[in-house]
């Protein structure tokens, strides 16, 4: 009797060190992609840390027990709701601070439709954006310029290599909502970046 | 360049932004790894807990302690302020207050001629 306790206990510990192992080689080979997609996104290197970090805690602690294979959408679409939750945040203190007089009014555009629209934190425009001199900081910016439904449309399908629904699955959304965000993504790219790089 | 060469170079330059990250971003997401996955080993997680109410009770004390300290400090400054504003707002002429000692000096020695 003693003896199958100290059997399970073991088997217990195994199962425990190979999760842990699995988790830590899962998110070892992610963490950079994630983190710079949290950057593009909100331009902050620090807060991209956290966001990340803060994903990293909610998948071990809520999803460590389902298969491996669904990891990667599960973390993206935490990922992502972090994103939006810093977003919603900013908004907030933004009509805080205007409302205090601090800075200029904003337009009172509804929440939803400012995150579907152009959220650039640095107020910037693609002209701008073309007239950076390296190709990195280029590719950087036009990303960063993008909706940030359309940036991370992208960035999940050619970057994380996600497949539409595991993308639709991240992103909370339809395939149809992934294919136009993706595909207006890659237009708008093309055309600001495409006659720099040839 | 058609998409799929243009999607390559995107890909392209974006590993070679995440292969190059500095060090001290490395070392901050491989931090964030180990804590996040210290919620898996039982042992790191008990002790945790075990630390809870003990430290909850310290920031409990402090709290209180501190919540005290002002209170006091606040009804100290308050009782003196509101005698300030008492004789501020009284109708008598401020040098009675300056000239106090000496109109109680007189009656005392009043009482004591009498």
């Amino acid at each position: 009797m003693q003896h199958d306790c100290v059997i399970n206990k073991r088997i217990d510990k195994d199962r425990i060190l190979d999760k842990t192992r699995a988790l830590d080689q899962f998110l070892a080979q992610i963490e950079r992609r994630a983190f710079k997609i949290a950057e593009l996104a909100v331009s902050n290197r620090e807060e991209a840390l956290d966001i990340v970090q803060d994903s990293m805690f909610s998948l071990v602690r809520k999803y460590a027990n389902r298969p491996p294979e669904e990891w990667t959408p599960l973390f993206y679409r935490i990922l992502q709701s972090r994103i939006r939750d810093w977003y919603r945040k900013n908004k907030v203190r933004s009509k805080w601070m205007s409302w205090l007089g601090l800075r200029k009014s904003e337009d009172g555009e509804e929440m939803e439709n400012a995150l579907e629209s152009l959220p650039d934190p640095h107020g910037r425009d693609p002209s701008q954006v073309v007239a950076n001199e390296h190709s990195m900081e280029r590719l950087d910016d036009a990303i960063q310029v993008l909706p940030l439904r359309q940036q991370q449309a992208f960035l999940l399908r050619t970057w994380e290599g996600l497949s539409v629904a595991d993308t639709a699955i991240a992103m909370k959304c339809s395939q149809g909502s992934v294919k136009t965000h993706y595909s207006r993504a890659v237009h708008t790219l093309r055309d600001a970046l495409e006659e720099h790089w040839i | 360049m058609n998409e799929k060469d243009f999607l390559h170079k995107v890909r392209a330059r974006l590993d070679e932004e995440s292969d190059h990250l500095d060090a001290a971003t490395l070392s901050k997401l491989n931090q964030a790894r180990q804590a996040a996955l210290s919620q898996l080993n039982p042992q790191t997680s008990r002790k945790r807990k075990s630390w809870m109410p003990a430290t909850g009770l310290v920031a409990a004390i402090l709290l209180t302690s501190v919540f005290l300290f002002r209170t006091e400090e606040i009804i100290t400054a308050s009782d003196q302020g509101i005698d300030d504003i008492e004789i501020i707002a009284a109708s008598d002429d401020l040098e009675l207050y300056e000239q106090l000692d000496f109109y109680i000096w007189i009656a005392e020695d009043g009482k004591h001629a009498g």
